[in-house]
Parts: structure tokens; sequence; C-alpha cells
């Protein structure tokens, strides 16, 4: 667990270059999304960061990680503070509706019995409809 | 070889061409992939949510394929790349791989994270199969221009992984399809997201981003998209019609699992490849490839 941590301590090395931002996808398409402003916020400690919904724009490519010369895992941070945001409660709506999909079914898609015959007209085996050990597993989960 | 068959939810539901061209190609190549109905979501959707109960979820089903003796064989880059992340974090960290055996105990699973996690796109790549994949060309598909597109998670990030590629020049596909005769294009923006991933959560900005992919390959002149992601291929084959009408732009440009490809020049039938199921018509496409 102490890795884990050593990793997430990390944003404090972040100089500032923005090699981050000019790298993002995102921040290219949407202007709003800046990588290197969302880092220096939350080294400079701005409480309830988590709860800004810009956090929720990142799209998980990991090139500002992968491109970072002081080695800021800055994705790994961003899902960081959306955990944290998550257990204060502010699920976005998207996150709730896979949330409970997985919660019942296992899946993020369940699968009903359209799909399983159109699987089979494809020649492809049926699946389970529910997986009951992701039940067990996140039925307690708020 | 025997693999454990890791489908993940959305290509059993949206990408069933996917599984069909996948599954006929490793016939044909003699790797067998056996399903198991109780895999259940890899777990990285929930990473935003909760990466431990992420990493739970993904440590089962590592559980399953490790009680089976068999090593994981998976098609998207999404589950790829998260079985091998908490791989890592399980052989890295023993305090971390005693907590998610405790969490897993009440449905009586173990994880040891000992097997291999592989795409099916690098496993092409393995001496035997690529070897065999060589001898069992037989149809020519005549330098046919087409442009790849990686995505994020087949790469990245890049230290779950073995020093397989750099993600930032990854050639990997681009040696499957060089050496089953068609040609790659470079273009701008190559290494881009697909936007998928932000899809639910923002639709303008993911939709921009595709865009700016499709045009890009469609200037470089490409006459086919590969991708190895089923939700590359709902940003660009099932999004392509939406894409088109909301920026009023023309693209046209069938995106093919690089399976269907492959599949294609091991001269199989293109409709057990799925390629009636692919949204961007494929028909034109197939006439020049096969002639027919």
């Amino acid at each position: 667990m102490e890795e884990k941590r050593e990793r997430l301590r990390l944003g404090y090395v972040c100089y500032g270059c923005g090699v981050c931002t000019s790298s993002c996808p995102i921040a290219r398409v949407n202007p709003l999304y800046d990588p290197r402003e969302i880092i220096r916020r939350l080294v400079l400690g701005e409480g309830g960061l988590f709860s800004d919904p810009i956090i929720w724009l990142c799209s998980m490519c990991y090139t500002c990680q992968e491109r970072c010369p002081q080695g800021v895992h800055i994705a790994d941070l961003i899902i960081a503070l959306r955990n944290i945001g998550c257990k204060e409660g502010q699920l976005p709506h998207a996150m709730k509706v896979q949330l409970e999909a997985i919660k019942d079914s296992g899946k993020t898609y369940p699968l009903d019995e359209f799909d399983m015959k159109k699987r089979e007209k494809a020649g492809l085996p049926r699946l389970k409809e529910k997986i009951p050990d992701t039940q067990e597993l996140l039925g307690g989960l708020p | 070889m025997r693999y454990a068959f890791f489908l993940g939810c959305t290509i059993p539901a949206r990408a069933r061409n996917y599984e069909m061209s996948a599954v006929e190609v490793a016939k044909a190549l003699g790797i067998e992939l056996l399903y198991f109905g109780d895999f259940s979501c890899c777990g990285f959707p929930l990473k935003s949510y909760n990466t431990e109960v992420a990493g739970t979820i993904a440590a089962r089903n590592i559980a399953i394929a490790e009680e089976n003796n068999l090593d994981i064989v998976t098609l998207c880059s999404a589950c790829y790349s998260m079985l091998n992340e908490e791989k890592y974090h399980l052989k890295s960290d023993v305090e971390y791989l005693d907590k998610i055996n405790q969490s897993l105990s009440c449905i009586n699973k173990t994880v040891r994270a000992e097997i291999q996690i592989k795409h099916f796109a690098r496993l092409l790549l393995e001496p035997q199969n690529l070897d065999k994949l060589i001898k069992g060309i037989k149809v020519d598909l005549k330098k046919l221009p087409v442009a790849i597109h990686y995505g994020c998670h087949y790469l990245k990030p890049s230290y779950v992984f073995d020093d397989f590629e750099n993600p930032e020049e990854p050639l990997s596909i681009h040696k499957v399809i060089e050496n089953i005769g068609a040609t790659v294009l470079d273009y701008k923006g190559e290494k881009d997201c697909c936007g998928g991933a932000v899809l639910a959560f923002d639709e303008n900005t993911a939709t921009n981003l595709a865009k700016n992919k499709l045009i890009n390959v469609k200037d470089a002149g490409a006459k086919a998209m590969v991708v190895v992601c089923p939700f590359c291929s709902v940003m660009y084959d099932d999004g392509q019609k939406a894409v088109e009408k909301k920026f009023e732009i023309e693209i046209g440009i069938p995106v093919l699992f690089l399976p269907q490809l492959v599949g294609l020049s091991l001269g199989i039938d293109p409709k057990a490849l799925g390629m009636n199921l692919n949204t961007v018509k494929t028909k034109n496409l197939l006439e020049e490839v096969l002639g027919s």
C-alpha cells in the first residue's frame, strides 16, 4: 500500500511545465479542461476540488502521465480525486448508472434474452445474465 | 495454446463482430479460446468510483482463470489494461494482495496473480502464431491503405505492462497488418484518444475528439480504419453517422476490428467475420479486397 500512496504523493514535484496540458487530447477540444491547473490546485491544497465536475472530463488516456518529466501520476491522481468525490456522495449520474448495472448483473451492459438470441444467431454461445459473486462483493456499497 | 477468453461487457452486447472474427482467426491459427460464463466486468468502469473495489472485481476474474490454470486473452483494451494493472499491484505489494484476498474470501476465491494477461492483437505476434498466419494467407489485400487507431489502454499506463512496446511509438499492430499485405498510413493525431471514456460524462467533448480523428483518417486517404478495442469502435463506427450529421461532414470510412482484416486475408467468409454487423457498410471495401 505504501508504494501506491508514494506514487500519489509525487504530485508535489510538479514544476508546472505544462507538457500534460499540451499533450492532453481533451484540452485540445475543450479549453475548460487543463490537467496542469488541476495538479496545481491539488498541490496548493484546494479543498473541495473533488467536487468540481471538471475532474470527470479526463478520458484516462494516460498521455499526460506517460509524458510528465517529473513522473507525476496525473491520471492516477485524478482518479483518486474522483474516488474521494464518490465517497463524499458526489457521484455523477453516469457513474451511478454503471455502478448499479454492475451491482445487479456483473456487467455494465447486462445481456437480456434479445441479446442472447442475437448471439445465438451469430453462432456465439449464450452467457450468464447475472453473476451472483459481484452482487455479493458490491451489494453493500452506497 | 489454450486461453481463458475474457470478453468484458461491451463486446458480447455491442461488438459481436469483434468476438466472431477473433474466434474465427483463433480457430484458423490453432489457438483455443475457452469461454467462462463466470467472468464479470473487468472492473475498469469502477476505477473512478473506488479503485480498490475495481481491483477486487478485476482480481476475482484473474482468480477464475488461475483456478483453471489458464492465461487470459482479452479483446477489449480497457479489460487488458485493468487486469494487467491489478496484476501489477497484486504482484508488487504483498499487503495489498492480502487485503484483496480477504475481500475475496466471502466468495471463496483466492488470487495469486501469476498468470499472463494478453491482448489478442499481441497474441498474433507470438512467433508460432505469426508464422501460421503468414503461411495461411489466401487473399492478397493489394496494399490496402489503412489507418490504425491503437487507442489508449492497449499501451498505457505503460508501468503496468512488460516492455512490449513504447507507447509513444507503437508498432505491434503495424507489424500484423504489414505481414498480411495491407499498407499502414501515418496520419495526424494518430495516438489521440477516441473519447469513449468521457462519452457518458460529456458527449460534446467525446464526439469532438472522434470527429477530429475521423477527419484526419479520411484526409490521409485511408480505405479503412483498424481498431483493437470495442469502445473505440463505438466512437468511430457506431458513432460515425452521428458525427457526420452533427458536424455536417462526410466520412464514410469502414472501421474494422483487427481480426476482421486478418480474417479476410486468411480467406475466411466475411459473414463469419461479422462484416455485415459493422455500422459503416463494408460492401465496397469487400468488393475492392475480394474482387467480387
